[in-house]
């Protein structure tokens, strides 16, 4: 599923004194399969734009197509496209209503009128897909569970649908270290085996630089820079311009090529940085042998 | 500072006890059903002047511990004194919560007015503190928090950085003796948890303030003075942050993970690296590697 956005601008309460101008001529395309990363400072317009991709708000000015063909206000084509793009808000846990974790995830599958053994399977997979296990879990009542747990079946819920395009908004906000990895190790697992489309909007610079192989960076509406991972983070002048910070490793290395050492400061993972160092203090260039 | 008398007297501030906890136990109430142990016999010691982090995996009883603080609850057996007061007492409350005021994780649940500076008064008024020495202390609050700019301007304009820094500003009106925050950096950007923090830790250099606080970011440990590790409502580990990320097994093993600059030089030293211990932060390692 092919996403262009064509010169997308938006203003909040137009013609009011609380107009504001939260998109300006923005343009960027998303390709099916694609892992992209959204960043950018709180209030930078990034959840203004997610929401135009399934048609929860209309550009004022400017147009969305998904697939070359515009996404119109009322249409039915409209309803049929937010299953095949999903959102998924932040604290997404606070969204669940049904009794139990079945119940919910089955919610979706059933209004799309499944028969029950098509639902039955739906469930079962989502469940695997965030490591939920399906006997144990699936009668258990929704307020019985942790908030991590919750978040896990808020994400079944919307694979469940089985989406072509899935957007996350900050999936992994107030949770524990282990409770992160988790969930983004899951994310990674669906987007690489279900071969669907992922947007991940993050603060979180370490993740992001992991997760995404394409990412975009806005600042007060705007898309300021595009581009790898190793192409946004190379630049770190403009991030801070910018109000982004680096990936830790990323600016370790940085740092440590500003005092003179020859290192690649296009790396993000520990196991990358510790390849770099141990070869460098092999080869006697910094203090520590 | 090298006037011996005002040193001595910052030790003695140190030396001096806030808060103490004794076998504190809570549990949480369920209607039909067991309760809910959520703190399972915290003995811990808050100085006066502290900068003590507080992490633990998500459901470790962080929260429910902090909310004992300043008496929003209170112990389900065991002590705890607040400026030597205890919580037990409902008629001291009002006394304790002004001492010690809550910051929590949403900035946007936590602002009642229409401009930052009534905002920031809001307390005070309750107080029924005269308007002119309201005045004065709403100024001095924000000055403290760097947003005295920002006095007329509309508290849902801002950032989520400086909404925290003035929902930090209103207990700081209050005059407390200790800050408590609740995962205060956890709905912020890169910048908003750099600002919030650097903004907290001034405070607690520069006015003496004690400060508890909470996290998921093992980065915001790192300067602190004292580190407690909370496991299933117990107080697993305990130590300087030095002392506390010095093994990531240890920290593993309760779910939990160090700055990811220590787990790496953790590694580097058991690939043979000569570093030295206790290297937590990128300038840090910068130094001694370059």
């Amino acid at each position: 599923m092919l996403i262009e956005v064509l010169d997308l601008s938006f203003v909040y309460m137009p013609g009011t004194p609380f107009e504001v101008k939260a998109l300006r001529n923005v343009n960027m395309k998303i390709k099916s399969g694609q892992f992209v990363g959204i960043i950018g400072q709180t209030g930078s317009g990034k959840s203004t734009l997610i929401q135009h991709f399934n048609g929860l708000l209309q550009p004022s000015e400017g147009k969305v197509l998904v697939d070359g063909k515009e996404i119109l206000r009322n249409s039915l084509a409209l309803r049929y496209l937010r299953r095949r793009i999903v959102l998924l808000f932040q604290y997404p846990e606070h969204q669940l209503f049904e009794e139990t974790v079945y119940e919910d995830i089955a919610l979706g599958p059933k209004n799309l009128g499944l028969s029950g053994k098509e639902v039955d399977k739906r469930v079962w997979d989502a469940m695997r897909m965030v490591e939920l296990d399906f006997s144990k879990y699936k009668d258990r009542p929704l307020f019985d569970l942790s908030g991590g747990e919750m978040r896990r079946v808020a994400i079944a819920g919307v694979l469940a649908m089985q989406p072509e395009v899935l957007i996350l908004d900050e999936p992994a906000a107030g949770m524990d270290p282990e409770g992160r990895r988790a969930i983004l190790g899951q994310i990674r697992r669906i987007h690489k085996e279900k071969g669907l489309t992922l947007i991940l909007v993050s603060h979180n610079m370490d993740e992001v630089s992991r997760l995404a192989d394409s990412l975009f960076v806005m600042y007060e509406g705007e898309i300021v820079l595009s581009g790898s991972p190793a192409v946004i983070f190379g630049g770190y002048s403009r991030l801070e311009q910018y109000g982004l910070t680096l990936p830790t490793m990323t600016e370790l290395m940085h740092r440590l090529k500003e005092r003179g050492c020859s290192v690649r400061t296009d790396v993000f993972t520990a196991s990358e940085v510790r390849q770099e160092l141990l070869a460098l203090s092999r080869k006697g260039d910094c203090k520590s042998v | 500072m090298d006037n011996p008398i005002t040193k001595d007297m910052g030790r003695a501030i140190l030396a001096q006890e806030l808060i103490c906890t004794r076998r504190l136990r809570f549990e949480y109430q369920r209607k039909q059903r067991d309760p809910v142990v959520a703190l399972n016999g915290i003995d811990l010691t808050v100085h006066a002047g502290e900068f003590l982090v507080i992490i633990g995996p998500n459901g470790s009883g962080k929260s429910t511990l902090l909310k004992h603080f300043n008496a929003l609850l209170v112990p389900t057996s065991g002590d705890i004194l607040v400026d030597r007061l205890s919580t037990a007492e409902e008629r001291n409350h009002w006394y304790i919560r002004q001492r010690c005021g809550m910051v929590f994780e949403n900035p946007d649940n936590q602002i009642v007015a229409s401009t930052v500076e009534e905002d920031v008064a809001f307390g005070l008024e309750n107080l029924g503190i005269p308007a002119v020495e309201i005045r004065r202390r709403v100024k001095e609050a924000l000055a403290m928090v760097g947003m005295e700019k920002f006095s007329q301007h509309a508290p849902h304009l801002l950032s989520g950085g400086q909404k925290q820094c003035v929902a930090i500003a209103g207990i700081l009106a209050m005059r407390p003796v200790c800050l408590l925050l609740d995962e205060p950096t956890a709905m912020l950007d890169p910048c908003g948890k750099k600002e919030v923090s650097r903004i907290v830790k001034k405070i607690n250099r520069e006015e003496k303030i004690t400060v508890i606080w909470a996290t998921h970011f093992m980065e915001e440990a790192v300067t602190a003075d004292r580190v407690v590790v909370l496991s299933e409502g117990r107080i697993a580990m305990e130590g300087s942050p030095q002392e506390i990320f010095a093994n990531p097994e240890e920290l593993h093993a309760l779910k939990l993970e160090g700055p990811p600059i220590a787990e790496l030089v953790w590694q580097l030293r058991t690939e043979g690296m000569a570093l030295p211990p206790g290297i937590l932060t990128v300038d840090e390692l910068v130094s001694v590697l370059c």
